[in-house]
């Protein structure tokens, strides 16, 4: 402070405390100064401002109401004479009406007014002058002066960091662009402070005070936004944020797990549920509508059935149950409760998935699964089947279908069969396969020739013997067919072949159904499905009495007539080809027959059947030399005999008429050579005699015209 | 491909007895729990198809109502 200031300096007018009432009283009364000093103990610790008071104070002033209104000394801003003023004494000068004065004794010297005080600051040439900017600078909120016409006039640093922008862009800037513009407004048409806004932006978080500035009518001119930053209020927003999309994306991923979530008090009140919403199982259009609805009562109404909340308030654990609707949704719907601290059901989550679709398909699934499994098992049993014997017999001709057919009928019975058919049309191939098609498929199968052993042998093989029972037999005796066939399949080839005597005791085994070994009396009680089978003509055997006719009749049950090759052409390729095919994979070769000489092998009688065809083909294949069995080659190895209804051979393409007059040439002179009469040739040729007799001559006369042909 | 099929309880009454636990491997047709019902009979659930048990939702003594699912069952296709 200095000399200029000294001369405001006004001197200090002090009364003591310590004196009594009365002359506290006078000294007050008698004083003209502003401000009075007290004293106690000779030390000033506080003042009074007496143009404050009122006349009617200042009247009824005494000691006891001095000290009341007496301000404490340690208030008043205190400067030195000499020493220069700090700004931070500065708004101790601002805050008081005077400013005491020590000298540098410390000692008070008097005291200056504010305005005098600030004048000498003022002056002070060290100090910057720009008072306001310091003041606002210093004050750790943001400030933004807004004027009347809601631009930014003023602003401060802390306010620029806080909403994270520059003194360029916030000067002239609107403050509606800024902060809240609907604040703004309410504060200049109303008048009032607004405190605490939040102000959230996406890089901001503050806490924002609008206040009014009021010109001297009154009236609002400006505001003044204070703003403070709230890091907390900050992150929080953040936080809120996040949550927010989490939320969405929790949503979006339960609604891809489950089809509808819902979460319910513990009374059953829908308090929350995900967006999405189950056709046609709640019987509304939006879910919302189901919102504060109390679930137990929808469930009570029948809209789906069981319920799932009843059952997991029960319980108090989580619940699954497959739902209903009258409508044939089925829902599963799990219930998951939510305990609180005292371990009382506090929600309880509800997760629920139309199932409807997957019942119906998974039942579907189930359905063809056990139709695979039938299938797959039927499969099994054809191919089993088919492993076995059946599987040799090829055919394609619809009578050997027939046969076949008969014998699929016959597995499911015991009965006695006869096999009817030529030698070689594979009656014990057919016999194996009764066997293997029938129920006795697990139990022997024996085949007896009867007639390839003598009628002694025979006898001790079918029947057995004990011990002792001949010469030359063995000791511990003989255990015959029928016993060791018991329960399964005896075949008896070329049964007609059967001496009389076993043919009594055939009868008797097939009666009685029990066997009596030979040299014993008892009888063994068997069961034996018999399959007989022969090339003869047994009722012709029976005409003749050759067989016995009871015989005949009971084993004549089931009679199974093979037909012979010759009538059935069309297995003919498919057998050749099976046995070529054979032969081809036993000595890898790899022959094959030529399409002539296929048809060369249907039109051949084969009176030996398929056993001929078999033993021709192997020697067809053994004697070629070429791998292409040629039509040529064929004709050379089958006998063609004039004797033999073959067919007529063309092996090349001649005009019709031509090949039918070699034809009819051929066939005459065949005749003609063969029967010598024209009469025997008409009969053979089944033609008339006449036209036998007409052809003839005209053969003969080409003959002679052209002896070369 | 895995697939999970329910084992529903057909009726109303309580678990007498469960002969599975998790993880067991069940043959079709095979009894995997018994239901004492309201009506006082003893009642076998068993399932069509074999699988394995994938979790078990109920225990012994607890009631059951129709629709309950009692276990969970992994099956292969």
């Amino acid at each position: 402070m200095n000399a200029t200031a000294l001369e405001k300096l006004i001197p200090l007018t002090c009364i003591s405390m310590d004196a009594p009432e009365k002359e506290f009283l006078h000294e007050f009364r008698k004083s003209t100064a502003s401000f009075l000093f007290l004293t106690k103990k000779n030390k000033i610790h506080a003042y009074l401002n007496i143009d404050e008071l009122d006349n009617e104070e200042r009247f009824s002033l005494d000691k006891k109401m001095a000290e009341t209104k007496a301000v404490p000394i340690k208030n008043i801003g205190e400067c030195k004479l000499g020493s220069p003023m700090s700004f931070a004494q500065m708004f101790q000068i601002m805050g008081e009406h005077i400013t005491l004065v020590k000298n540098d004794e410390d000692e008070y010297i008097g005291y200056i007014n504010r305005v005098d005080a600030l004048i000498e600051l003022f002056r002070q040439e060290n100090i910057n002058t720009d008072i306001f900017k310091v003041i606002l600078s210093s004050i750790p909120m943001g400030i933004f002066i807004v004027d009347s016409e809601r631009k930014i006039v003023n602003c401060n640093e802390s306010g620029l960091k806080m909403i994270k922008s520059s003194y360029e862009k916030v000067m002239r800037a609107k403050s509606g662009e800024i902060f809240n513009e609907e604040h703004i407004d309410t504060v200049f048409s109303t008048g009032e402070t607004l405190l605490n806004q939040i102000h959230i932006k996406e890089d901001m978080g503050v806490l924002v005070d609008y206040s009014p500035i009021r010109n001297e009518n009154n009236e609002v001119d400006g505001l003044i936004i204070i703003v403070q930053d709230l890091p907390m209020v900050e992150e929080m927003a953040m936080e809120i944020e996040y949550v927010r999309d989490l939320n969405t994306d929790l949503n979006a991923i339960l609604a891809t797990m489950y089809d509808e979530i819902l979460v319910v008090n513990k009374e059953g009140k829908l308090l929350r549920h995900s967006e999405s919403l189950i056709h046609d199982f709640w019987g509304v259009k939006d879910i919302k509508e189901l919102e504060g609805k109390n679930l137990l009562e929808i469930e009570k109404s029948g809209v789906y059935n069981p319920s799932i909340v009843r059952p997991v308030l029960e319980k108090k654990k989580k619940v699954s149950i497959v739902q209903e609707t009258p409508a044939g949704k089925t829902v599963l719907a799990v219930g998951n409760p939510i305990f609180n601290e005292n371990g009382e059901i506090h929600r309880i989550v509800i997760a629920l998935r139309d199932i409807t679709e997957t019942t119906m398909l998974k039942d579907e699934l189930r359905e063809t699964k056990r139709l695979t499994r039938n299938y797959k098992n039927e499969l099994e049993k054809l191919k089993n089947k088919n492993n076995t014997y059946s599987r040799q017999i090829i055919y394609c001709s619809s009578k050997m279908e027939k046969v076949m057919n008969r014998i699929r009928k016959l597995a499911d019975f015991d009965s006695t069969v006869l096999i009817l058919g030529e030698s070689g049309v594979g009656k014990e191939l057919i016999a194996r396969s009764i066997h293997s098609e029938g129920n006795r498929a697990h139990q022997p199968y024996l085949a007896v020739n009867c007639g390839a052993i003598t009628e002694d042998l025979l006898e001790s093989e079918l029947f057995g013997y004990t011990k002792g029972a001949f010469t030359g037999a063995d000791s511990k005796g003989k255990v015959g067919y029928f016993e060791q066939a018991n329960h399964g399949v005896l075949f008896l080839d070329e049964v007609s072949e059967i001496p009389p005597r076993l043919q009594v005791k055939l009868l008797r085994v097939l009666q009685e159904k029990e066997v009596t070994p030979v040299g014993s009396t008892k009888a063994i009680p068997i069961d034996v499905q018999i399959i007989a089978a022969t090339n003869r003509n047994l009722e012709k055997m029976v005409e003749e009495g050759s067989f016995r006719e009871d015989l005949f009749y009971r084993i004549n049950v089931i009679p199974i007539q093979v037909p012979p090759l010759r009538e059935r052409p069309e297995d003919i390729p498919l057998l050749a080809f099976h046995f070529i095919q054979q032969l081809n994979e036993k000595y890898k070769k790899n022959y094959h027959l030529s399409p002539d000489a296929v048809t060369l092998l249907e039109v051949y009688d084969w009176p030996g059947n398929i056993r001929e065809l078999q033993n021709q083909i192997e020697r067809l294949v053994v004697t070629a030399d070429d791998e292409v069995i040629s039509a040529e080659f064929v004709a050379h190895s089958l006998k063609f005999g004039p004797m033999k209804r073959t067919k007529p051979m063309v092996t090349g393409i001649l005009p019709m008429h031509e090949a039918k007059e070699h034809l009819e040439e051929q066939l005459i002179l065949l005749a003609m050579k063969q029967y010598k009469t024209t009469t025997k040739a008409a009969q053979v040729l089944q033609i008339s005699q006449s036209a036998v007799s007409r052809k003839y001559q005209k053969i003969l006369k080409k003959q002679t015209n052209n002896p070369d042909s | 491909m895995n697939y999970k099929e329910l084992i529903i309880s057909p009726y109303y009454g309580q678990i007498a007895e469960i002969y599975i636990e998790k993880g067991s491997r069940i043959n079709e047709g095979e009894q995997l729990f018994s239901i004492h019902t309201l009506e006082g009979n003893i009642e076998y659930i068993s399932f069509g198809i074999y699988g394995y048990i994938h979790s078990i939702e109920v225990c012994e003594g607890e009631d059951v109502i129709p629709g309950m699912v009692l276990a969970y069952v992994q099956t292969e296709f």
